[in-house]
This record gives structure tokens, C-alpha cells and sequence, in this order.
């Protein structure tokens, strides 16, 4: 009977995360499908109650997930992302440097304080647009920003699904990731535009010596303001969605001050954008992302799941607590294992199984100043890069990328995803262990 | 110049006829030309190869684009005419003057065009249009500020013309319905003139319009709907329409689950004896009379 027990309410729920797992990773089904399915079995098989599995899901990831997705909808709704893909476009001039460093900017920018997915949504299509309609290879612009907008989306809390679960489920303030995460961020994303640069800086050169070219480049900018421009464009409702961002910003940044917890702040921000700006609710509400959502929902009852049933304190202490005491190795083990796994799977679900793992390994061996949390950051984040399934970013840019007739390899995203991984994880590495000798 | 640097051109100009009339998009390349020599970065002696290497992509253009394709030869006329050499900072001044005077040239003539052709608009009519060409842009915008009272049928064909047609129509106020290019039949008995512009008129005295202008002007025809044509004698080409580079497009569509390869032509071509008026900046002009007006007659 104790067998059959314990096989009920231990290796049920392994085999089912290990099956949601596969499938996310081989892209069976649907990842909410595959996390919510994988639910319904444990709450069929009685492995878990209902209520009790309502109980396991952070609602305060949720919250801020979906405030900040109703903000980016009614932005979008304005056309306001279309002004400033235009605008970076005309500021170009059609020069091929500038258009790596200024679309790099704007995407690291977006993706810190918006989402990742948004911004290559609306920056991917027009980089793609201008260079090939200046006879250059797109491949290079496309690959840049898709890794640019997870180095950038690392600086904050809302930046990033692992540093938004991770802000969440720790109980960490937008400024703690700021401060901790936004100065290595701003030297990672240097080095790794250089190097973008310098290893392709034939394919950079300027254009100003060509009047054909210079010439081309003008009826482009025509052309893309017809296009792009010819969107409607509310400001009034632009104006509000900007505020109302700004305020959200704000009040995340004095949350030790207001005591209101982002998940709060995102979605009560997002009902007053609602309500003054007087968007289509239907419509904005079509656009958020429920698939994604319940993919986190369904995720976090199954890592709670196995949590509650000790799998995951028997993983800490046969995997990451062996390691031993030193802090060093923790700290570079959970960097360099969170960077390589969230390369070939899912971040969003490593990073939930990784919370509790940590919480047991930080009660065993005590490392302050939160620094094995922004090692988890970091390697989640950064991670992302080395492959094309490393992140929702990837994916959707090589999508939009083929949409538009380029096409990216796995091999062609690897090659340059690798090498920006290594450098940016051996930089967080330096970065972390300084800042964890200073520590101590 | 190579085989690329032709292709994108082509690609950008045909793009931007799908949403100008070709009358602007040569004011615009007019504008862009001008600026591209200012940013130019190279030395007195390759300016000059530089403009001519520009200027001939422009006028190998798929497919040739007017008034541009008569006020190109102009430019480089006027250039060589100047007797401006050694001095890059000259060059690229007298360069840009020139291209200012053929442009404001250009907004003068169609200035000139917009204020004739509005005589042609008479209270209670029912103008079928089609296509965004000058008429859309200038003409009646311009006859609907000077109080006239009148319809229009735009014709739906090709969903990103007819799309920047109604916007035109939207801003200005001015009064229209959007019936399908097929169900014009039935529109006969009510419309009362057919207005259309021109990509060129040919030496050999056909005209090069907007793809699906040929299927209406012929129905027109038949059903003896007055047929009006505006055009810039910049318009007029000293070619054949053979001659007038037609972009021949090939790419693959599909309808549900059926792929397939369809191919279209960037114009189309049609007699210019269908057409009932010729209007020009000089006035109405005779069929038989269109080679006087060609600026540049290569004969």
C-alpha cells in the first residue's frame, strides 16, 4: 500500500514533468497545452486537489505579466512602436553602422523595460526592410537584435520571464535587479556590439562614397515612411499608454517606499490606462498573451507539485549542494548550468524549477547579497542566446525573419549565439565572483 | 553600377507608384537625388562618373518612370551645359539647383494641370476612378475645395492603391462609393465620366497606366462613358510602348491549400484613341498631335 502511495505521489508527477518537458522542448504540442495538460492528469489522477493546485500558481508573476502586456498592447494600439521604428530608421541615414548601434539601443532599451517578444516584433520587420532594400544581407541585423534584446531584457525585473518569475517568487524590488544586473548588462551589451561589428565590419562599411546607394537609401526612407506610417496613430491614446509606463516604472523603482508589489502596480496601472484611455477592451484584451499565461500557470503547479513532494530537495541536495561549500562554485555552477540548460530548453520552466533548488541550497550554504539569484538571472538571460529555441525572442524573430524570406539555420544562429553566450557569461562570471569576494 | 543596384531601384520606384502617382514619386526622386549628391563623400573627378552612374539607373528603370524619364536627360544636359569641373563643392551646388529647377518646373505644370482640369468637373457628377494618380492627388481634392458637387465610384482592385484612393478621398471630404472593378457594369446607367492618368504616352500613341486601367477603359469604351485623360506633356515619351520597360512579375500564391505561380505585368498598355480627352498643363490636345509635345523626341 505504502508503495503504491508513494508511487502515486512521487513518480506521477516526475514522469508527467519530465513528458510536459519533452514536449515543450520538442515542440509536441502547444507549451500551455503541454503545462496544463500535464495539470489536468496530476488533478485526474488525485495527485493533487484543485484548490490545492489554484494555490500553487504565483499570482503575483501573473499579475505583472498580464498588466504589463495590456500596457504594450494599448502602446502598440497608438502606433507609437511605429514612430520610433520609423524615426531610429530616418536617423540611420541609411548607414550601416548606425543602423546596428541605434536599432541595438532601442532594442535593448525596449526589451529592459518593456518585453522581448514586443520589441523584436516591431523592430525585426523594419531592420529587415532597410537593409535588404539597401542590397545588404539582413541575416546579420536580424541575428544582432534578437541577441541584443535578451542581453537587454537581463538590466530589469520586467525585462525578462526568468526575472520577472525570479523578482517574484523571491520577493526582490526592480531596483535590487537594476543596481545588480543593469551595470554588467551595459558592459555586456558594449562588448558584445563590438564584437557584432568587428567580426563583420566588411558588411559595415559606410555608404557615403556611392550616390547610387546614398540614392537608394533615400527612396527607401520614402517608402518606409509610406509604409509604416500610413498606420493610424492615436496620440492622444499614446500619450496616456507613455504615462502611464513612465508611472508603472516609477512606481516599481520606489517599491521599498509604497510597499506595492509589481504585480500589483502593473495591473492597476493597466485598469487606469483602460479607463482613460478608453481602448478597445475587446480588442486589447485579444491581444494579450493568454497562452503564455497559462504556460506559467500550468508550470508553476507542476514545479509546486514536485516541490511539495520533495523531488526538488532531493535534486538540490544529489546535484547543487554536492558541490560542496564553496561559494565560488555555487555561484558559477547555477551561473554557467542555468546558462547552458536555458540554451537548449525553455528558460520559463528551468527557471521555476530552479527557485526552490536554490532556496535549499542558499539554506545549506548561505551566500549573501543575493548573488546566487542574479547568477540564476544571468544564466537564464543570457543563456537564451546560445540557440534559436534559447529563447521566445529567437523563435519569434527567425519566424518574422522567414515571413520575410530570410531564412536563419539553427547552425547560423548557433554560430554567432554561441560565442556572444561564452563571452557574455564568462563577463557575468568576473562580474559575480568580484562582486561576491567583496561580499564575504 | 551593377545588376543589385538595379534591382532595388526598380523594386523602390515600383513600389512607390502603388502609392503615388507618378508625378510625385518623380518629385520625390527628384528631392532624393539632390540629397544624396549633398552626402556624397568622394572627389571632383568621380562625381561627375557618380551622377552619371545614378542617373543611369534611373533611367534603366523596369519600368521607365515619367516625367523623371524626360527630366533626367534634362539634368544631365543642364549639368554638362554648366561647363563646372575641378570643383566638387560647385559641382554638387550647380547639381542641386538644377534638380530644384526641374522640380519646381514639374509643381508648376501640375499646378497648371490641377487648375485646367478642374473645368472638367461638373455639379451631380459621378467620376469612376480607380488608381492613385494625379487626378486622386490634385484634382479633385482642388475641385471639391472650389465648391463643385460631385461623386465618386472608386474601383476595388488592388487593396493597397484602392486603400491610399480612399484615405485621398477621406481627407479631402470628398463624397465616394467603393464598388468591385468587375461590378462596373452595372454602374453605367448612373456614372457619367471615367477619369484616369498616365505612366507615359507612348510615341507609337498608346498610353502606359496603372495595372487594370486596360479593362476599364475598355469597358468605358463600349458602353460610351466619356473617357478623360490627364496627363503632363513630361508624360509624353519618345519611345514605343514596347520600349517602355515593363516589369513582368512572377511569384507564387495560393488560395486555401492550391499553391501556385502567378504572373502580372507592372502596367498596362492600351490605345490611346479610346480615350475621348487628352488634358495636358498646355490644354486639351489632339490625339494626332501627341508627338509635338514630346520633350525629348529621340527621332
Amino acid at each position: 500500500m505504502d508503495i503504491l502511495v508513494e508511487f502515486k505521489l512521487v513518480l506521477i508527477p516526475i514522469v508527467v514533468f519530465l513528458v510536459v518537458y519533452a514536449a515543450i522542448t520538442f515542440e509536441l504540442v502547444n507549451k500551455a497545452v503541454a503545462a496544463m495538460s500535464g495539470v489536468s492528469v496530476l488533478v485526474l489522477l488525485h495527485v493533487v486537489g484543485e484548490h490545492q493546485a489554484v494555490e500553487l500558481i504565483d499570482m503575483e508573476t501573473i499579475m505583472l505579466l498580464t498588466g504589463m502586456m495590456i500596457i504594450v498592447s494599448i502602446l502598440r494600439l497608438s502606433g507609437f512602436f511605429t514612430i520610433v521604428s520609423v524615426k531610429i530608421a530616418e536617423v540611420t541615414q541609411g548607414s550601416p553602422t548606425r543602423i546596428l548601434v541605434l536599432f541595438s539601443i532601442v532594442t535593448a532599451l525596449m526589451s529592459a523595460f518593456l518585453d522581448n517578444v514586443t520589441t523584436v516584433l516591431i523592430i525585426i520587420p523594419i531592420i529587415i526592410e532597410l537593409t535588404r532594400g539597401m542590397g545588404l544581407d539582413p541575416k546579420k541585423y536580424v541575428l544582432s537584435q534578437a541577441l541584443i534584446s535578451n542581453i537587454g531584457g537581463t538590466a530589469t525585473l520586467i525585462g525578462d520571464p526568468p526575472n520577472i518569475i525570479i523578482g517574484s517568487k523571491v520577493g526582490l524590488t526592480f531596483n535590487q535587479f537594476m543596481f545588480n544586473l543593469a551595470p554588467l548588462v551595459v558592459i555586456v551589451f558594449i562588448i558584445i556590439l563590438f564584437a557584432l561589428w568587428i567580426s563583420n565590419r566588411d558588411e559595415y562599411k559606410p555608404i557615403n562614397t556611392n550616390l547610387t546607394k546614398l540614392l537608394t537609401v533615400q527612396l527607401l526612407m520614402e517608402k518606409i515612411r509610406f509604409e509604416f506610417m500610413n498606420i493610424r496613430i492615436d496620440r492622444s491614446m499614446m500619450h496616456k499608454g507613455l504615462m502611464c509606463l513612465f508611472l508603472a516604472i516609477a512606481l516599481f523603482m520606489t517599491q521599498t517606499i509604497t510597499k506595492l508589489a509589481p504585480g500589483v502596480v502593473a495591473l492597476s496601472v493597466a485598469m487606469l490606462l483602460f479607463i482613460i484611455s478608453k481602448a478597445d477592451v475587446e480588442y486589447v484584451l485579444e491581444e494579450v498573451e493568454w497562452s503564455t499565461l497559462m504556460f506559467f500557470a500550468g508550470l508553476f503547479i507542476l514545479v509546486g507539485v514536485l516541490e511539495e513532494t520533495g523531488v526538488i530537495e532531493w535534486i538540490a541536495h544529489h546535484v547543487f549542494v554536492k558541490v560542496g561549500d564553496n561559494p565560488y562554485i555555487a555561484v558559477l555552477m547555477v551561473l554557467w548550468v542555468s546558462g547552458i540548460i536555458s540554451g537548449f530548453l525553455d528558460n520559463i520552466p528551468f527557471t521555476i524549477t530552479m527557485i526552490p533548488i536554490i532556496h535549499l541550497m542558499l539554506e545549506t550554504n548561505p551566500i549573501p547579497n543575493n548573488i546566487l539569484w542574479w547568477a540564476l538571472a544571468f544564466g537564464a538571460c543570457f543563456g537564451g542566446n546560445i540557440t534559436m529555441i534559447g529563447s521566445s525572442a529567437n523563435i519569434v524573430s527567425i519566424g518574422i525573419a522567414k515571413k520575410h524570406g530570410v531564412n536563419i539555420s539553427f547552425m547560423d544562429f548557433m554560430k554567432t549565439g554561441a560565442w556572444v553566450t561564452f563571452i557574455s557569461l564568462s563577463l557575468a562570471s568576473i562580474y559575480l565572483t568580484f562582486f561576491l569576494w567583496m561580499s564575504l | 553600377m551593377s545588376n543589385q543596384d538595379q534591382m532595388i531601384m526598380d523594386g523602390l520606384f515600383r513600389d512607390l507608384v502603388e502609392v503615388v502617382s507618378s508625378s510625385k514619386a518623380s518629385l520625390i526622386t527628384l528631392r532624393c537625388l539632390s540629397e544624396a549628391i549633398d552626402q556624397l563623400d568622394c572627389s571632383p573627378d568621380d562625381l561627375v562618373t557618380q551622377i552619371d552612374g545614378a542617373t543611369e539607373v534611373i533611367l534603366k528603370s523596369r519600368p521607365r518612370m515619367f516625367p523623371l524619364d524626360n527630366q533626367i536627360p534634362l539634368f544631365q544636359m543642364k549639368l554638362r551645359e554648366s561647363g563646372i569641373t575641378g570643383d566638387g563643392n560647385k559641382i554638387k551646388l550647380e547639381a542641386k539647383k538644377i534638380l530644384g529647377e526641374l522640380s519646381n518646373q514639374l509643381k508648376e505644370d501640375l499646378l497648371i494641370l490641377t487648375q485646367r482640369s478642374t473645368e472638367y468637373i461638373e455639379d451631380g457628377d459621378i467620376i469612376i476612378i480607380h488608381s492613385v494618380e494625379e487626378t486622386v492627388e490634385m484634382l479633385l481634392p482642388e475641385a471639391k475645395r472650389a465648391g463643385k458637387n460631385f461623386e465618386v465610384l472608386i474601383l476595388k482592385q488592388d487593396i493597397v492603391k484602392t486603400r491610399q484612393v480612399i484615405k485621398t478621398m477621406d481627407r479631402e471630404g470628398i463624397k465616394y462609393r467603393i464598388i468591385p472593378e468587375y461590378d462596373l457594369v452595372h454602374y453605367f446607367n448612373e456614372a457619367t465620366k471615367l477619369f484616369i492618368g498616365a505612366q507615359a504616352i507612348t510615341s507609337d500613341k498608346k498610353v502606359v497606366a496603372d495595372s487594370g486601367t486596360s479593362n476599364i477603359v475598355s469597358e468605358c469604351h463600349i458602353h460610351k462613358l466619356p473617357i478623360y485623360l490627364f496627363a503632363l506633356t513630361l508624360e509624353f515619351s519618345g519611345k514605343i510602348a514596347e520600349e517602355q520597360n515593363i516589369y513582368l512579375k512572377k511569384q507564387s500564391d495560393f488560395v486555401g491549400d492550391l499553391e501556385f505561380k502567378i504572373q502580372s505585368h507592372s502596367h498596362d498598355i492600351f490605345q490611346l484613341d479610346l480615350v475621348d480627352l487628352l488634358i495636358t498643363e498646355k490644354g486639351e490636345i489632339a490625339i494626332e498631335q501627341v508627338l509635338d509635345y514630346v520633350p525629348l523626341n529621340d527621332d
